[in-house]
């Protein structure tokens, strides 16, 4: 080995030893960036306090995310689900609209119960017009 | 002629008194089990999550078949 050869490898020994502190370095300020970044989402997310506010709930989300992972999003049963789940939806106002409609023609029957009896105060036959005043 | 409905009433008791209980006890059951499945899912949340995952994973497999 020639002395210039001698005098590089000299050289580049600090080199490499700062370029291993610098890999060093930035291994772990992306560690701890990494660390720093799961910390907050982990405080974003709040999945311990999800969990304790509402354990079905977050057991549920937790279901439907391993079932998306698993490729059951555009299957039958999935469709079927959403059907199901829409119909469920629409029951209320339904059964709003149902008992509506029964009140108005529970009224409407007891108005006219009322009307007759009214009619057969005055002596006339219920289910017959009242004769006019003469 | 109204004897029958103080019989029908009186059986109506009678299997009233009979299953109250049963559907009390069913009750209490099942609001202890709630019970024991939160303070579960409470203890163990990594485990039920990624359990939860796990099977919803399973289902959506087979549902995608």
């Amino acid at each position: 080995m020639s002395d210039t050869a001698r005098q590089d490898g000299a050289e580049q020994r600090p080199r490499i030893g700062e370029r291993v502190d610098q890999i060093g370095n930035d291994a772990q300020r992306l560690w701890e960036d990494t660390r720093a970044a799961a910390e907050d989402l982990g405080q974003t997310v709040d999945l311990r306090g999800r969990l304790e506010r509402h354990p079905y709930g977050t057991l549920a989300v937790a279901f439907g995310v391993g079932y998306l992972l698993g490729g059951g999003l555009f299957t039958p049963a999935t469709a079927r689900v959403v059907r199901l789940g829409m119909k469920l939806a629409a029951l209320p106002l339904v059964k709003d609209e149902l008992l509506n409609l029964a009140e108005a023609v529970m009224d409407d029957v007891v108005g006219q119960g009322r009307g007759a009896r009214v009619v057969s105060v005055d002596g006339v036959a219920p289910g017959r017009d009242i004769p006019p005043a003469s | 002629m109204e004897a029958v409905p103080e019989q029908m009433n009186e059986r109506v008791r009678q299997l009233q008194d009979r299953v109250a209980p049963q559907l009390d006890q069913a009750r209490r059951d099942l609001s202890d089990l709630n019970h024991r499945t939160v303070r579960f899912i409470r203890e163990n949340p990594g485990t039920c999550l990624i359990g939860a995952v796990a099977i919803g994973y399973l289902v959506g497999r087979i549902a995608s078949r």
